[in-house]
């Protein structure tokens, strides 16, 4: 194997080492990252590689002996824009009917930190007998007794560490909803860069871990440090040209509540968050609230799914509340609050225990949230998640499906649901992608609609020229001006898919954002197509990585890495799950119903033509190597992406399917 | 007492518009050290993400440096060349750590390993901090 340091000194951004912490026993050890990282680069696809080692099937998210990853993608650390993020993946309690493994991502400082700390990734597993929090630095790891955090806010948690270990201390942690596990516990850094889906809040939770503390001391190698940074400018550059600063829309802008835009990542230079800093409350006037707001938070303000919809500084104090507590509201946002009253308009579920289910009022909602991350009275049924409340109720089931695509996630990019957005044809891509994945597909799901659904909004369905350029944006960057054109309907609608389903498993293992990776185009431009550095947007990424590292791995190679990370999770899924085309089917149900938007070219919502998304899937297959009948990779494929083996035993049917859940064993408070 | 110098110009942060992203304290450590050591870097940007307020500490190229008085090996010079700036020479410096407390802006840093001080260059008058910064935090300002 190759020597670590002395490649981490050269030429490649690697810190070499991963570590593995096993809070059962303290032990701490740590593991290559450079065995797997010329074919799984780092964060998303290392820990596939990892889980396919570690998670066998059976296995629990609460088992004690189930791994929870924190990968940091291979750029991160380095100047490339946008690069900070890091992949928290496992067994996922909010998976739905299994509790099978799938991943979230987030972005802050965290990761860099860590990897200056002299770690790619944190590997923890076991359960501590007590609550601790876990503290990284260059001299390695240790646990400490962390009795006095156990309860306290995810906000105040991060404070009290910095305040005792220095400010340029950076905190992973988990609020009561995750020491309560809850099944949609967040794990969060900053006020709302959480990894939200997923529930590994709760995984996190079971094993008594606290918070993450880390402080780096060391550095990071750039094979070309000149050349680096004149791309990463230039990328950044062409970025803020791109996308502009700050969120384009929804939110309350005030200079009165101290509004500025701020980034959730290390060195994103885009901003597209805003953070306020003094916003009074309406639930608790005597308050004021400071915090970050994406595109998720300004929905709590309700709309037409709500009947009603309250005061923007209500929306901001309720989101910094669940980020507190450390819940994922989009599931409450665009799961379970819409499954709720749906199933109030039908004369169902009117009350929890007596208590009335009055959703239409702020105050309500703060009790909401603060009973299910402590899993107190009736919020201990919710903290379940919406798929599980409807089992374990009977009650409302059928309405699941309005809400619910597939695997206990909410609408996302689908068109339908809660999220009705995109319009017919291109939800045909997002769910082709929810239909492969294991969790709604959010970073092939960006990378596809930023860039052609932001693209199509931005033209006139009267300007001929460019309706004629769309079709041009097609061929080039899919092989077929259907792709891209509005009219295109079910035509070449598989090969964006799994183009931005492979990009996305890539940019989860870079560690880049997909609210700027892949650039692929841009209205401004005559072309609409985006080149940077003479380099066209697939190929920023790679343009990036090789003045990172001088190994030599071409762009077609990132690529592969790309559809071999996505095609090990696949694996995993099979031998574990059992996953199977039927699975991969879930959502076809969901499809069925009316979509939510209309495509102004059409003039009329679009019903799913089954037999038609079905040969999408079939084209969906046929481009990734997998046999359609079985939905899984053949030997061939598996040979040609150097995943020889896997694919033995993989008959392993899985472990049953988890409606209700094992009550976790877990105690929620000191023994 | 240092003598009085005239250096070119200085940098001059406006916290108020940094988005804490980190691209100059990168950019900094990477064209000094030659790998990305945020430790190591000639400025600091001390990032509080639950308040975003952020403290952008720089050197401001003192025209009678304190760290230059504070140095009893005499490692901390003024170079005439790019107009003026002050300068470490790492030969010099055995890491007393006077000059750390000397500075009035808690810019200067000892190097991790404890040997050697790390001080702005100002990259010979054209910072790479300025150049990497996306919101315009950091200025150049020349000293009429």
């Amino acid at each position: 194997m190759t020597d670590a340091r002395a490649l981490s000194a050269g030429a490649a951004p690697w810190a070499g080492r991963i570590l593995h912490v096993d809070l059962t026993s303290g032990r701490v050890e740590t593991l290559s990252t450079l065995e797997h990282a010329r074919h799984y680069l780092g964060g998303r696809g290392l820990a596939a590689r990892l889980a396919l080692d570690l998670i066998p099937p059976g296995m629990g998210p609460y088992d004690a002996e189930s791994p929870l990853f924190f990968m940091t993608g291979a750029l991160v650390g380095t100047p490339a824009p946008s690069a900070g993020r890091v992949t928290i993946c496992g067994l996922s309690p909010q998976a739905y009917p299994h509790e099978w493994y799938t991943r979230s991502n987030l972005g802050g400082h965290w990761g860099a930190e860590l990897k200056y700390a002299g770690y790619d990734g944190l590997i923890v597993t076991g359960r501590a007998p007590h609550p601790v929090t876990l503290h990284i630095d260059n001299d390695g790891a240790t646990l400490r007794e962390a009795g006095d955090l156990w309860g306290m806010g995810l906000i105040a948690t991060q404070a009290r560490l910095r305040e005792a270990l220095g400010p340029e201390t950076r905190v992973l942690a988990i609020g009561p909803a995750g020491e309560h596990l809850c099944r949609y516990a967040v794990i969060a850094t900053g006020t709302e860069s959480a990894a939200g889906q997923g529930g590994f809040g709760a995984v996190m939770g079971s094993k008594r871990l606290k918070a993450i503390a880390v402080r780096g001391r060391g550095g990071v190698a750039v094979a070309h440090p000149r050349e680096m940074l004149r791309r990463a400018r230039l990328i950044s550059e062409a970025a803020l040209a791109r996308y502009g600063r700050g969120m384009p829309d929804e939110n309350p802008r005030s200079d009165a509540y101290g509004q500025r835009p701020a980034p959730c990542t290390y060195l994103c230079p885009r901003a597209c968050g805003d953070f306020y800093q003094r916003v009074p409350g309406v639930v608790h006037p005597e308050q004021t609230y400071a915090g970050q707001v994406f595109c998720c938070a300004p929905r709590l303000a309700g709309g037409e799914w709500l009947g009603a919809r309250f005061a923007p500084e209500a929306a901001f104090e309720l989101a910094q509340m669940s980020n507190d507590l450390g819940l994922n509201h989009w599931e409450l946002t665009f799961g379970l609050g819409p499954w709720l009253l749906a199933c109030q308009a039908r004369g169902e579920l009117r009350a929890l225990d007596g208590q009335a289910l009055n959703l239409q009022e702020p105050t309500f909602w703060a009790e909401m949230m603060d009973r299910i991350a402590h899993r107190r009275g009736w919020g201990d049924l919710l903290a379940e998640g919406g798929p599980r409340v409807a089992d374990i109720l009977g009650v409302g089931q059928d309405l699941i499906g309005d809400y619910y695509p597939a695997y206990g996630q909410s609408s996302h990019w689908d068109g339908h649901g809660s999220f009705p957005s995109p319009h017919f044809p291109y939800w045909l891509v997002t769910s082709l992608q929810w239909a492969l994945d294991t969790r709604d597909p959010i970073g092939g799901g960006h990378g596809y609609t930023t860039n052609i659904f932001g693209l199509v909004r931005a033209v006139s369905p009267e300007d001929a020229a460019a309706q004629a350029q769309l079709r041009r944006v097609g061929e080039r960057l899919y092989g077929s001006a259907a792709a891209v054109d509005p009219r295109g309907g079910y035509e070449g609608k598989a090969e964006p898919a799994v183009r931005h389903q492979n990009r996305g498993a890539l940019k989860d293992s870079l560690g880049v954002c997909d609210n700027i990776f892949p650039m692929l185009t841009d209205p401004a431009r005559e072309d609409y197509l985006v080149a940077v550095d003479g380099v066209e947007g697939w190929r920023l990424e790679h343009h990036l990585f090789e003045a990172a590292c001088d190994w030599d791995l071409s762009a077609e190679d990132l690529d592969r890495a790309g559809d071999r990370i996505f095609t090990a999770e696949r694996l995993l899924a099979i031998r574990n799950w059992g996953r199977d085309r039927a699975t991969d089917e879930t959502i076809i149900a969901y499809l069925q119903r009316p979509e939510g938007s209309v495509n102004p070219y059409l003039g009329e919502r679009v019903t799913l033509d089954v037999e038609a998304y079905r040969a999408l899937l079939d084209a969906c297959y046929a481009l990734r190597g997998w046999d359609p009948a079985t939905a899984r990779p053949t030997e061939a494929t598996l040979r040609a992406l150097g995943l020889e083996g896997w694919g033995e035993g993989t008959a392993v049917a899985g472990t049953a399917p988890s409606r209700r859940g094992d009550r976790p064993v877990a105690p929620t408070t000191l023994p | 007492m240092t003598e009085r110098r005239r250096p070119a110009g200085r940098l001059r942060a406006y916290p108020e518009r940094c988005q804490g992203c980190q691209a100059c304290v990168v950019a900094c450590s990477l064209v000094h050290e030659g790998r990305v050591e945020p430790v190591h870097a000639r400025l600091r940007v001390i990032v509080d993400p639950l308040r975003a307020a952020h403290e952008v500490r720089v050197c401001h190229q003192c025209r009678r440096a304190p760290c230059a008085a504070a140095c009893p090996r005499g490692a901390i010079t003024y170079v005439s060349a790019a107009g003026g700036y002050w300068a470490v020479d790492a030969s010099a410096c055995d890491g007393c750590g006077l000059c750390v407390a000397a500075c009035p802006f808690h810019v200067l840093m000892l190097a991790f390993d404890g040997d050697t001080i790390r001080l702005c260059d100002t990259c010979q008058g054209a910072p790479e901090c300025v150049a990497s910064c996306p919101a315009g935090a950091l200025e150049w300002e020349e000293r009429s």
